[in-house]
């Protein structure tokens, strides 16, 4: 009850400032084709935040057109405090062209992946920053093909995940014939790889994967082909190496890093490389 | 299959309306997708027919009180700019699975490729230790081959390149350049050195907590930078 | 065929009003076509529809190929979405023994780059060796640049030519090196002359 009692009087207190629960739920509803740069947000509010977002737009039925920026204004007193509130409240109130992907927005689907301010990161973990001086910069993951807008085609980037076989591979049955059992420190040791949801964040930050995405399978791939290497119930250990065993699918790694720092998810693929050359070294 | 059929349900909705707010294309004779032919049966017409009407909306809410369109009339209704919204009636037509897949792969040949190192964080791209590392090593690799060719072809060409010349022209030069050029002989030895050791390291599968990495980085450009001053004046 | 399949087009070139033919053919062609229309149709045509107006009032983005690295080319995806990417042949050779073989000789430039600060100069033994580790890594270094820029995917002429003549270029250097260790001071006391000097 107390717990209640507490919400209840923060959302009191927050309802006494606009939040973005007052945008009148028709007009939300009901998507209507805006103009080039859209303001929102009547003028004159005076305590309104006004934050300018660029956003990367082309539109696959006009290719001849050139991929551009488009500029909308929001008020973020109006706005959730995540980057996909910003995105769905500019698609619902200004611009329902806008196309993205999203889903689960509590970041474990992956879906709303795009490089924002610089950086891969899942819209939906990341925050707007506050100052409204200056303007958010929102593109599709680099170096990828532009499906529409920010959504990029990701079919060859699944398809080397399935090259990788991410399954359980094994010939021997289990001891008591029902499960395949594990001390718990193997199975600690597939913590920081199991988490990976494959939003290809690290991936597409990679240099070495935007020049040789073809053969290089590029650090996503990479950590999930660590999570099967080291899974004690796996027997295919030897077959799985081998497959890496080339100049190209493992070795155009650089140790550039860009994916360990760009993990929306805090997983670390820079290092399950390392990793997997060491076990293929020694 | 089933979506397609609410999706035609709706087209034919639609060309009950009276004329203005949709504007269907008619489908042209030939089994029609629903019925009962088999896929292989079906013909390929458009690949989709997609009419917007945005003008006549209001005509929509005037004229039409069918059970298709009542729930948005409350809306509708409420909504301030009526004028602005959008209807859309789509009549889709079944493809074949080939016709389909040549049609993506068009498709795919128009696509653009998003920014990549205009955009990405340029203290990621441009002042990372990795690229750094490559093109100190392009520059030492480049004199080294640049020079050992060279003294190769000394005696054919007639120039002069052993050590003792080398010195003594080196010792002729003003101080200004003396200086300039020693900074620039030590400093890409020392960052492509420390990053090497850094690197070596790495492969250890050691130092990759993020924090680590970032410290790491502006740490090498200070020491680099430090001690490439410091072999240019004191030694 | 294309206007078929991309009505859009159809609808730019209809914009061109009496002139359209000559541009409705460059319509129906792919993509690159289309791009040439566009430009023909802001060249000719002085007065646009709303839609290109519009177009026009955000600002263009930047992201032409003239300057973009190891430009992609259109994409191709082969097979299915459903089918694996092929796996390479396993060879260790261009593989883990390679990057093994490259860390021993950067391990081992570590104390032959430290020994001259602590000694001077090199004796000339200690240099030689120095200076084959040197060419070694020099040419792993650059055997990996060409592997990473050059894509034997795409440039497989480009990459072959580009690959022999780095073989090329390290033999000659090699025998350039082997006759300033053998006719010379050494590298070591070259540099600590010429820094000196």
């Amino acid at each position: 009850m107390t717990a209640l009692r507490t919400s209840t009087s923060r959302l009191l207190a927050a309802s006494s400032r606009p939040t973005m629960r007052s945008a009148p739920m028709f007009a939300r509803s009901m998507a209507t084709l805006g103009d080039a740069t859209v303001d929102a947000n009547p003028k004159g509010s005076s305590d309104s935040r006004i934050k300018s977002f660029q956003v990367y737009r082309w539109n696959p039925d006009t290719p001849s057109e050139k991929p551009k920026m488009q500029t909308y204004k929001l008020d973020l007193n109006k706005t959730g405090p995540m980057v996909l509130d910003a995105l769905v409240r500019i698609k619902n109130e200004i611009d329902p062209t806008l196309t993205f992907r999203r889903s689960c927005r509590e970041g474990i689907c992956g879906s709303c992946a795009m490089n924002i301010n610089g950086v891969n990161t899942l819209a939906c973990l990341c925050r707007i920053p506050t100052e409204t001086s200056k303007e958010m910069k929102i593109y599709p993951l680099p170096h990828a093909y532009v499906v529409k807008d920010l959504v990029p085609d990701l079919t060859h980037f699944y398809k080397q995940y399935k090259s990788i076989k991410p399954y359980l591979q094994r010939d021997t049955p289990a001891p008591d014939g029902k499960e395949y059992r594990q001390s718990k420190a193997d199975r600690r040791k597939l913590d920081g790889l199991y988490e990976c949801i494959l939003c290809a964040c690290c991936s597409t930050a990679c240099p070495s994967y935007w020049w040789n995405a073809e053969e290089y399978l590029g650090p996503a791939i990479l950590l999930q082909s660590y999570r099967w290497l080291i899974d004690s119930r796996d027997e295919k250990k030897e077959a799985r190496k081998a497959a890496l065993d080339n100049s190209m699918s493992l070795y155009r790694c650089h140790t550039i890093l860009n994916c360990t720092r760009t993990c929306p998810k805090g997983l670390n693929p820079g290092l399950a490389i390392a990793q997997i050359r060491k076990e293929l070294a020694f | 299959m089933n979506a397609q059929r609410v999706g035609l349900r709706a087209v034919r909705q639609g060309e009950q309306l009276p004329e203005g707010p949709l504007i269907t294309t008619p489908i042209p004779p030939g089994p029609r997708p629903d019925s009962d032919s088999s896929d292989e049966d079906i013909e390929r017409h458009d690949y989709i027919r997609v009419e917007y009407n945005n003008t006549n909306a209001k005509s929509i809410v005037a004229t039409k009180n069918s059970t298709f369109f009542s729930h948005n009339l409350p809306r509708l209704a409420l909504a301030p700019n009526a004028v602005n919204q959008q209807v859309r009636g789509a009549a889709t037509q079944k493809l074949s699975e080939d016709d389909a897949q040549s049609l993506l792969a068009s498709q795919r040949l128009q696509r653009p490729v998003s920014p990549h190192i205009t955009t990405y964080d340029y203290t990621q791209i441009w002042l990372g230790a990795s690229i750094w590392t490559r093109f100190t090593g392009m520059m030492m690799t480049g004199s080294l081959y640049a020079y050992s060719l060279a003294y190769l072809a000394a005696p054919l060409a007639g120039w002069h390149l052993e050590s003792a010349t080398l010195a003594a022209s080196a010792a002729t030069l003003p101080v200004a350049v003396k200086v300039v050029g020693k900074f620039l002989i030590a400093w890409p030895v020392l960052f492509h050195s420390f990053n090497g050791t850094r690197h070596l390291v790495w492969d250890l599968a050691i130092g990759y907590k993020k924090s680590t990495i970032k410290k790491g980085g502006w740490v090498l450009w200070a020491a680099s930078l430090v001690s490439a001053l410091g072999l240019t004046f004191l030694y | 065929m294309a206007s078929i399949l991309r009505p859009n087009l159809l609808r730019q070139t209809a914009l061109l009003g009496g002139a359209s033919t000559r541009h409705a053919a460059a319509a129906a062609a792919p993509a690159r076509a289309a791009g040439l229309t566009s430009t023909l149709l802001s060249r000719q045509l002085p007065v646009r529809s709303a839609a290109t107006k519009d177009a026009v009032r955000v600002a263009a983005f930047h992201a032409s190929s003239r300057r973009s690295l190891l430009p992609p080319g259109p994409q191709v995806i082969k097979g299915t979405v459903n089918d694996p990417v092929p796996v390479p042949d396993p060879s260790p050779i261009h593989g883990s023994y390679h990057w093994t073989f490259e860390r021993a000789v950067a391990l081992g430039l570590v104390p032959l780059t430290l020994a001259p600060f602590a000694a001077g100069s090199l004796n000339p033994g200690m240099d030689a060796i120095f200076c084959a580790f040197m060419l070694v890594h020099s040419h792993t270094g650059l055997q990996q640049i060409v592997i990473d820029y050059v894509p034997n995917s795409r440039y497989p002429g480009l990459r072959k030519f580009s690959m022999w003549t780095l073989n090329a270029a390290t033999v000659l250097v090699a025998i350039g090196l082997y006759e300033f260790e053998t006719n010379d001071v050494g590298v070591t006391e070259t540099i600590k002359r010429v820094w000196k000097a």
